[in-house]
């Protein structure tokens, strides 16, 4: 749909125009009003909320759990692997996500991310990644990704999918910790992106989140 | 999914009475009288599935915000009427837009939505459309709508025909202010001007007579000497609430304590 967004903008931008006295339009960006995608036969539409007074939900507006374990993470959270904002998750979910060449991975509990999430995401919660012998999950799961395990027990991951990490937030520990273990595990790098600003930066932007059925 | 869907359809309208389901429900809903399905002539067969859970989509979060607005236009709220009309507004053109990005035509965009409501509201639904204000004609809207979005190439014409489109369609809704500066509609109730306090100095009053009313909201054209504080006094009795004159003006006005002489400043009501 290379046509999409300029059609879009143009359609919502007159919306601006004609309707002088709705609130103002809240867009992504001031070419992007908002980003449809279609992933796993689910369609959603991202978009900001166009509340002009909304506010962050008081789930998310705690400043200080303690720390450890709730503590400040790097921007860079190891080396080789890129940090990105929303406008790259938002192109990721459009590009990787939508052809199936990258997932969006919520590493959260799975109460928590069926709770409310970001869509097009998929939930690997952090300790099913935990690279140990007493985790039976870890090698089907790298096999699910793209993986292919060699004699002698190394891995291939030429084929792997992309993979980009998120957690509540800067200050949660479960998307470094998941980025920690994959690299261990032999994943490499240059697949692998950290969301750092994760569901609490999402939502301080009003950004469409859903609970995944 | 095609087949599907319609196969889903069948079995809702077997269903009779129970169509009016979920957060559709409206209360005392009369028995519904459906009509015939003349739509499942459509051609819909040439959509991807991707489309299709698009167009459902849009045409369910229009049903969503409709079902506001013939709620809304049962009460006296014209601030919460005006709100969810312009909600209204966008679900509308943001359907007909992909409708027609899917290569449906405009005829089959208003046949999809008039079906989306048959499956999940029911015939009351569109027979409360049609009883507010002058008369919503869904399908006239849709088709008016879509019809003016074919050349999305945003010239003027085609702008002009799409508020146009809105405008004459939605005829029971509050009025807007169309873009070549014509009222489109009458005006249902008039906004009442602001009142100045009962300690009001004579340049506090001198603002507030310049305050004049552009459809629901107030505004004042600033003149040489102006200041959001003296405005914020005058308009509610407190200069601290410049602040409130700035957010509503953040879009023209970068810095509060430099106003434009001539422009134009929106005035939240208190």
């Amino acid at each position: 749909m290379p046509h999409t967004k300029p059609l879009l903008s143009i359609v919502t931008g007159f919306l601006m125009f004609a309707m002088p006295v709705a609130a103002q339009e809240v867009w992504i960006t001031p070419d992007t009003p908002f980003v449809e995608i279609d992933v796993n036969n689910r369609f959603f539409v991202i978009e900001r909320s166009a509340d002009n007074e909304a506010v962050i939900s008081a789930a998310f507006a705690k400043t200080s759990r303690p720390c450890p374990p709730f503590c400040v993470s790097p921007m860079q959270v190891a080396e080789g692997v890129e940090t990105v904002g929303e406008l790259e998750l938002l192109a990721y979910l459009e590009n990787e996500v939508q052809s199936g060449a990258g997932l969006l991975v919520d590493v959260r509990a799975p109460e928590i991310y069926a709770a409310s999430t970001i869509p097009g995401s998929i939930n690997l919660p952090v300790n099913l990644l935990t690279v140990a012998d007493n985790n039976p999950f870890l090698i089907p799961i790298l096999m699910q990704l793209g993986g292919v395990q060699l004699d002698g027990g190394s891995w291939d991951f030429t084929a792997a999918k992309d993979l980009a990490l998120y957690c509540d937030g800067a200050w949660c520990e479960q998307a470094p910790l998941a980025v920690r273990n994959l690299l261990t595990a032999g994943y490499p790098a240059e697949k692998l992106y950290y969301y750092r600003g994760g569901m609490q930066d999402w939502l301080m932007l009003g950004l469409t989140v859903i609970a995944p059925e | 999914m095609v087949l599907k869907y319609f196969g889903f359809i069948a079995v809702l309208l077997s269903a009779g009475s129970a169509l009016a389901v979920g957060r559709y429900t409206i209360d005392a809903s009369p028995a519904p009288q459906f009509t015939p399905l003349q739509f499942v002539q459509n051609d819909l067969s040439a959509l991807g599935e991707t489309e299709l859970r698009r167009m459902v989509f849009y045409a369910e979060r229009a049903l969503n915000t409709l079902t506001e607005v013939v709620l809304s236009a049962e009460t006296q709220d014209t601030a919460a009427q005006n709100k969810i009309n312009a909600q209204f507004r966008t679900a509308i053109v943001r359907l007909a837009d992909a409708g027609l990005r899917s290569g449906l035509s405009s005829d089959q965009v208003a046949d999809f939505f008039t079906q989306t409501i048959l499956e999940n509201a029911g015939q009351d639904m569109l027979d409360r459309t049609r009883n507010i204000g002058g008369g919503l004609d869904l399908r006239t809207l849709l088709r008016n709508v879509a019809t003016s979005l074919v050349e999305p190439d945003g010239t003027a014409g085609n702008k002009e025909a799409l508020h146009d489109a809105l405008a004459a369609a939605i005829t029971g809704l509050p009025p807007e202010e169309s873009e070549h500066g014509t009222a489109v509609n009458t005006t249902p109730a008039q906004l009442a001007r602001p009142v100045p306090f009962a300690n009001a100095t004579d340049a506090e009053r001198a603002i507030i007579d310049r305050v004049v009313i552009n459809g629901d909201q107030w505004e004042i054209r600033v003149a040489q000497g102006d200041s959001l504080s003296a405005i914020a006094s005058a308009i509610y009795g407190d200069t601290l609430a410049f602040t409130t004159i700035f957010e509503a003006n953040r879009a023209t006005v970068s810095n509060p304590n430099v106003l434009v002489v001539d422009s134009l400043l929106v005035l939240p009501q208190p």
